[in-house]
Parts: structure tokens; sequence; C-alpha cells
């Protein structure tokens, strides 16, 4: 660095011309001993297809390899979902949620159906409550087999993806069997479920909770102490707990600052009150906490599902509703923990059978807001790494 | 703190900028002045004993002719208690506008452009709501308020074909009432009574059917169609609907009941089990012999039968059958065959036998006509039986309705048999294809050569 500096001092005029791309080149001005004033370029990254996974437009302007200041540019999927859901009832409204985050779609229509539950004061049959439960998890799982396969990829590891989908595939075999979806399950009904399990779906799950277990360490094993990911990882993209909160991130990236705010543990819904839910915590809040927070919830979803395997009653799956259902008027927010972060519906019912309004608080909206709090002052070579950290999901940011 | 006492400690910190409060299912939502939102905020975030540390979400609502309210929903995460803040912006519904929060929570930036990009409101003070955050930049007018249509909606009704029956149980678009309860006492009987009509109408054609085919086939007791049917008809049926099945059918229920418990309670059932084994084994003797003699169709109807088997199979502990490979394990234990064996050609994965190398004639034969496309029946899981499948195929009626079983009953032989004689065509057909492909090809070559 400093001969070519000194080259560039040794040439008459005080000033260096560099070569740039064909055509350009870049004005370099020297004002004193190895200081160099470089021109801001602004850089466009994006827009990708709004379906592919992990990719956001993001405008940015650097400051030579810094970036000085990021823009997410986001709304290139928004479908109009709040607005949609006025118009449908609540039956139809459980297909709609699983749409806006593909990949945490059990999950998504939990929201939906505990809110209108909870209006219309219904009982859910303890079998629905608990098979609830063991889908949400194993969908949680499916999530974040994505992301630990995909994360890896982004930062050039090609191996954990090819692992990652093969679990997925046999756990949406699985998930297929019970609900006929593969991404889309819409299995909830409001009062319970669509029907019970088919036979033999609880020793299946009981195998599959084996299988992903072992493999679970296959994936620490490729990439915890990889001298490469762990460069490109470790303290970089560092959030700290009171940023996180003041944006409202949750899921990973927040509990990688170490604050295990998880409302299945701090607000039980359905079942989660009555098993252990353990809530992995970081200590750093970088992209390498937050990473390995994804691959201990992996470990995390499947001791759930092992309690909720032993519990699991007999009995009905859903209570007889009046073919219309109506939530009564007023309103009501309730919160999920979904795999990308706290899920939350904001209900307001003017007593008929279509809502009057439905906010979908959606985790990534809240987790893709701080980015350019992270991507400020950090390289732009480190930008896959916080940006592939922070888990989210295009159309969950877009709804 | 309680919602009650969050209430009364903004009331004696805020006093008049109070407008109203309620607590509706444990939640609190605190109204105050438009002017007072970011004092009320403040006072949250910053208050000891309040604590909110944590900006949650906020959310625009149309409220008529009152024009527009926000609701900011926070959440402390070291008290765990929630709160809302809703303030009607002042100008109605031509101007909206409420003073920004966004200097005091960061997350309140990206809500506040959404909000006033879906209804318009302005937050003052807000350090950009344009470009609109999620439209495009020349979308004209605001999407989630109420006079907004929905064109789509507007132009073309529901295009769904189940759109729960307005007139007989929806009040001209809910003028406030109360929810209905549904069809009245007098139309719900006059419907099932129609509804079993048509069913018991179709359960019995397709009896008629099956007998001709079985008969067809080889000539067997019609005994097996009928328990076939019977156990068809009780593996998707709840216990509440038991009752309406014929007596002749309990004793196939209440081996399919007994299932249900255990795929529940695994602890529980050791008894049921053992009841499903012996029903198993009588349903098996006649099974057996009919799968001897007309093979053929086993595969499509027989499969309830099966289905006990397996479970007692779960229920003793056996691992569920690795993917890919269920039939090998179920020929090895059968393989020296007791009355079960008859069971054998349903239970395997129609598509797996090529796998399998010691298929003994008769099962292989079994297995031939069974359907091509097992794309859905080779999931992990032990083939599913038509008990299980059928509520997937009426899953778009209704929502939680649970289907009549002798409902489902002609189902079953409609979407699931097969005829191998339909197929047949189809399949020499595209042989036929390929080979003229194959022809031309080789043409093509001999005249680049030549």
């Amino acid at each position: 660095m400093t001969e070519t500096t000194d080259a560039m001092l040794s040439q008459p005029g005080g000033a260096n011309v560099l070569p740039g791309p064909p055509g350009e080149s870049m004005l370099v001005e020297v004002r004193g001993e190895g200081e160099l004033s470089t021109q801001d370029m602004t850089l466009n990254i994006g827009p990708q297809h709004p379906a592919t996974h992990g990719v956001l437009r993001i405008v940015i302007d650097l400051d030579g390899e810094r970036i000085a200041r990021a823009t997410p540019v986001i709304g290139y999927m928004h479908r109009g979902f709040e607005k949609l859901a006025e118009a449908r009832d609540y039956r139809q409204i459980i297909a709609l949620v699983n749409r806006h985050d593909w990949l945490s779609s059990f999950c998504n229509e939990m929201g939906v159906v505990l809110a209108v539950e909870r209006m219309m004061e219904l009982e859910v049959p303890e079998r629905a409550d608990w098979i609830r439960v063991l889908m949400c998890e194993w969908t949680r799982i499916l999530n974040h087999l994505m992301f630990v396969g995909s994360f890896g990829l982004e930062l050039g590891a090609i191996t954990p993806v090819f692992f990652a989908f093969r679990e997925r595939e046999d756990i949406q075999h699985l998930m297929e069997s019970a609900t006929g979806g593969r991404l889309h399950f819409t299995y909830n009904r409001v009062g319970g479920l669509k029907e019970d399990l088919p036979r033999g779906f609880l020793a299946a799950s009981e195998q599959m909770v084996r299988n992903v277990r072992m493999r679970a360490q296959e994936y620490r094993d490729l990439l915890q102490g990889n001298e490469i990911f762990i460069a490109r990882t470790r303290d970089v993209g560092v959030l700290d707990p009171q940023t996180a909160v003041s944006y409202g991130v949750t899921g990973p990236p927040l509990h990688a600052t170490g604050v295990g705010e998880d409302s299945r543990v701090t607000e039980p819904y359905s079942k989660y009150g009555s098993i252990n839910v353990p809530v992995p915590v970081g200590t750093n809040g970088d992209s390498y906490d937050r990473f390995m927070i994804l691959v201990d919830r992996i470990d995390a979803s499947l001791d759930i599902i092992e309690q909720v395997l032993g519990s699991i009653p007999s009995g009905p799956v859903n209570v007889k509703l009046p073919k219309v259902v109506k939530a009564p008027e007023g309103a009501i927010y309730v919160r999920t923990e979904n795999p990308l972060g706290q899920g939350g519906y904001y209900l307001v019912s003017d007593g008929r059978k279509n809502p009057w309004r439905l906010k979908m608080r959606t985790p990534s909206f809240n987790n893709i807001a701080m980015v350019p709090h992270l991507l400020e002052g950090a390289l732009l070579s480190d930008m896959i790494a916080v940006l592939g950290s922070v888990f989210f999901v295009v159309g969950d940011v877009d709804r | 703190m309680t919602p009650e006492a969050l209430a009364n400690h903004l009331l004696e910190r805020l006093e008049k900028r109070v407008v109203d409060h309620v607590i509706a299912y444990g939640q609190l939502t605190v109204t105050v002045v438009p002017q007072a939102v970011p004092a009320a905020v403040q006072l949250c975030r910053d208050d000891p004993r309040l604590a909110f540390d944590f900006f949650d979400f906020m959310s625009g609502v149309d409220e008529r002719e009152d024009g527009f309210a926000v609701i900011t929903h926070l959440y402390s995460t070291r008290y765990r208690h929630h709160i809302q803040i809703r303030a009607v912006a002042t100008g109605g519904r031509a101007e909206p506008h409420l003073p920004t929060i966004s200097h005091l929570y960061a997350g309140a930036n990206w809500h506040e452009r959404e909000a006033y990009d879906m209804y318009g409101i302005v937050f003052d003070g807000h350090p950009g709501l344009l470009p609109r955050i999620l439209t495009v930049e020349n979308f004209e007018g605001f999407p989630l308020r109420k006079d907004f249509l929905l064109m789509t909606r507007e132009v073309k009704p529901w295009p769904g074909l189940k759109e729960p029956k307005e007139a007989v149980d929806d009040d001209g678009e809910g003028d406030g009432d109360a929810p209905s309860t549904g069809p009245s006492a007098e139309d719900k009987a006059r419907m099932a009574r129609e509804k079993a009509e048509r069913a018991k109408a179709k359960a019995a054609e397709a009896r008629k059917r099956r007998a001709q085919e079985q008969a067809a086939a080889g000539g067997d007791e019609p005994v097996a169609a009928d328990t076939d049917e019977g156990a068809a008809t009780a593996g998707v049926e709840d216990p509440e609907g038991a009752g309406e099945l014929g007596a002749e059918k309990r004793a196939q229920l209440a081996y399919s009941a007994g299932e249900d418990d255990r795929a529940g309670e695994p602890t529980g059932a050791a008894d049921a089990s053992g009841d499903a084994i012996a029903k198993d084994a009588a349903a098996g003797t006649v099974a057996g012999d009919t799968a001897a003699g007309a093979s053929g169709d086993a595969s499509g109807t027989d499969q309830p039968i099966t289905d006990p088997e397996r479970e007692a199979e779960m229920a003793g502990g056996a691992d569920a059958h690795p993917s890919g490979t269920p039939g090998v394990e179920a020929e090895g234990r059968h393989a020296g065959a007791d009355e079960q064996a008859g069971d054998k050609p349903a239970a395997q994965t129609p598509g797996m036998v090529s796998d399998t190398q010691d298929a003994e004639p008769a099962r292989a034969a079994g297995n031939v006509p069974a359907p091509a496309d097992d794309g859905g029946k080779s999931a992990p899981l032990p083939p599913s039986g038509p008990g299980e499948e059928e509520p997937r195929a009426l899953a778009g009626d209704g929502v939680n309705s649970v289907p009549l079983a002798d409902e489902l009953g002609p189902v079953v032989g409609d979407t699931y048999t097969e005829d191998p004689a339909q197929r047949r065509p189809l399949g020499t057909e595209a042989d036929d294809r390929l080979r003229d492909l194959e022809a031309q090809s080789e043409a093509d070559e001999e005249d680049d050569q030549s």
C-alpha cells in the first residue's frame, strides 16, 4: 500500500490518475502525506427477482470500501395482503397468511386462528393444541434448515445447502402426509385443525427427530470451527441489545444480542406453557452468533417435539362451528414466536365475517428496517455476511 | 404491571391528555389526544416503572367518518407488559396529521412510512415519508382506506364455488347483529335428510359396482367387498358421527376407533390394539382368500384391512419404515405368512415392488396394476389407507365439517381405483411415439452421414 502511495506522490502535478473501467478513470486527489480523498459512489444492489432467496434491493453509498449509507428499497413484492384479508372470511385468511412468509406458513396460520379463537372465546380441543405445537416446531426446523444451508452458500460453502435440503425434503414429506402441502400447509382451522394426523405420523416423527438431531451436528462440524467461516462472520455486523429492541428486532438477531425475549416463554400460547422451551441466546450479537443460534434452535425445536410426542392425548381435533365464523366486535393483538422472529396479527373486527382490519406485524419488516444501522460503516465485502445472517423473507417484508 | 395498574399510572401522569382507555382480552389500549402522542410514548419509554423499551408495531385503522386512528404497540422486555397507544389523526379524512415518534423509537420510522403509504396519514417531523415504502412511486390513492375499492372484488364476485350460504345464515351483510348461529333447525333437518338420501344412493351404487367388478375379476365372495367398505367408511368417521352408521358396521368402527386412540396415545392403547389385531385376523382370513384369487383387485380396495396390522407394528415399537424402502421390511416379516398374508399386496407402496427381489408371483401380480402415480404415497410414512386420504380429497368442503362417512364411501372407488384397461392405451401410445421419434432421429443421423 505504501509503495503505491509513494509512487503516486512521486508523479508530477501532485495528482494521480488511476486506471478505471474502460473509457473511465478515477481522479485521485492527493491532499497530504498518504491521505486520500475518494469520490463517493452509489452502488445499486438489485433488484433481483423478488422471490429469489435472501436478496433485497439496497442502494449503497460507498466511501472507498466502506458503506457510508445503506437504503433498502422494499415493496417489490407487495401484494396487498392486508387489503385482501379485508375481503375474505376467516377460513380464507388462513390460506392467505400462509403466503406472506412462505417459510413459516404454519406459524403464521397459528397467529390468525389464535386471534379469532380468543375473540370468540373458543376452547380448542387438547389434542389439536398439542398437534399445533408439534407442527409449529416442524415448520421452525424446516425454516431454519433453509437458512442454515443458504447462509453457508452465501459465504461460499456449497455443502451445507445440500445437507439442509436433504433433511428439508424428508420433513416436507412428513408434513405432506398430514397436511397435504409442502410449503403452504393450511392445516389450521378456527377451533382446531383440518383433520387428525394420519396413522403412523407420530412414530415417523420420532424417527425423524433422531435423524435430524444426528445431522444437525453435521452442520456444526461443517461450519462452526471453519476458519474461513469464522473470519467472515465473527465481529461482523454487531448489534447491541438496546438498538435491537428499539427497532423491534426479534428472533435470532435479537437472541444473538443476549436478549431472550420469546413469546413461547414469556407469554405462552397454545401448549407452550406446559412444556420446557429452550431459548438459545448469544453474547456478541454478531453474524456468527446469529448463525449459531439458528443451528441451536433446530436442536431446541427437536427437544420440544420430543416432549410433545410424549404428551399428545387422544380426542377430537376440532370443534363444531357455525358455517360462517364471525369474530365479535373489538380488537385483539396476538403475537407468536415465528421462526424468523415475532409474528403478530392485530385484528379489528366489526362483528362481520371479514375482519375490518388485519395488520400483519411481520418479523422480517422490523428486522430489515434495522439493516441500515448494521451496514453503516461496514465493509462492502461484509454486506453478504450481515444480510445473510439477518434471516428474512422478502414476501414477509413486503406482504 | 397489570393492565389496570398501567391504565391508572398513565391516567395519573397524563391526566387530561388521555381520552379513553379500554382493556379487552387482557390488553390495554389508551387513547390520547393527537398532540400528546410523543409525550405519552416518551413517558412509556423513560418512566422506570413502565420501561417500554420494545417497539412492536404501528398500524393505521380506518375509523369511518372520524378519519384514521393509529395504534402504537409497545412492550417491556423487563416487566413483560404491553400497551397500545391510540390516537385519532387530526384533519379528518381529508388531511390526516399526527406528530411523529420516529425520534423516540428507531423502528417507528418504517412503520410511519407504511401508515402514510397505506392511509395517507402525514407524520409531522418524520425524516422522510417519501418515496412510498411499499407501493410504486406513481401510485395514486391510499390502498387501505375503506373508500379505496378493491377493484377485483368490485367487478367480479367472489370466484370460489363454496361461499358459505349467505341467504340462509348471514343477515344481510352484518348490520351489527349478533353472529347468527347458522341455518334454522328446520333447514338443517331437511338438508340432513337430503344429504343422507343422496349418500345412501351413492353408497348402494358403489357397492353394486364393486361387487360386479369383483365378480368379473375372480368371482370371489362379496363378503370381502362388504368388509372393505365398512372399514373404509369407519376409517374416516369420527366417534361422534358413529351413531349414524348401520349396526352391521359397528364392528369395523370399533377397531377403527381403537386405532385413533392409539395414534394419539401409545401408552393407553394396548387393549385397543389387541382388539384391532383380533379383528384384523378375522378380516384377514377373508381378504387373504380374495387376494389369492383376485390379486389384481387387491391393491385398490383392500387397503383398510392392512392398516390395523401396520398400527400393531407401530404400537409394538417397530421403527417406522425408512424412506423409500417400506416394502422390503414388510415382505421380510410376512414371508412365512399366516392368515395375514392376504394383506401384503396392499401393504406395499406401489412401485416399490420392483426393488424387492423375492416377490412371489401372486404378490407381484397383485402390484402390477397399481396406480403408477405414487408421488404422494412414497412419503416416508407407511402407505396410507383410504381412511387418511379421503378427507383431503374433500378438503375444499367446509371449514370444520367432518365429512359424513357414508358420503365418503363411494369416493374411494371413484378416486383411487384405477382401471388398468384405461391406462394401457396411454402407455402404448407413448411408447409408439417414442419409437417414432427414435426412428426419426436414426433416419436423420443416416441422412447426416450420407
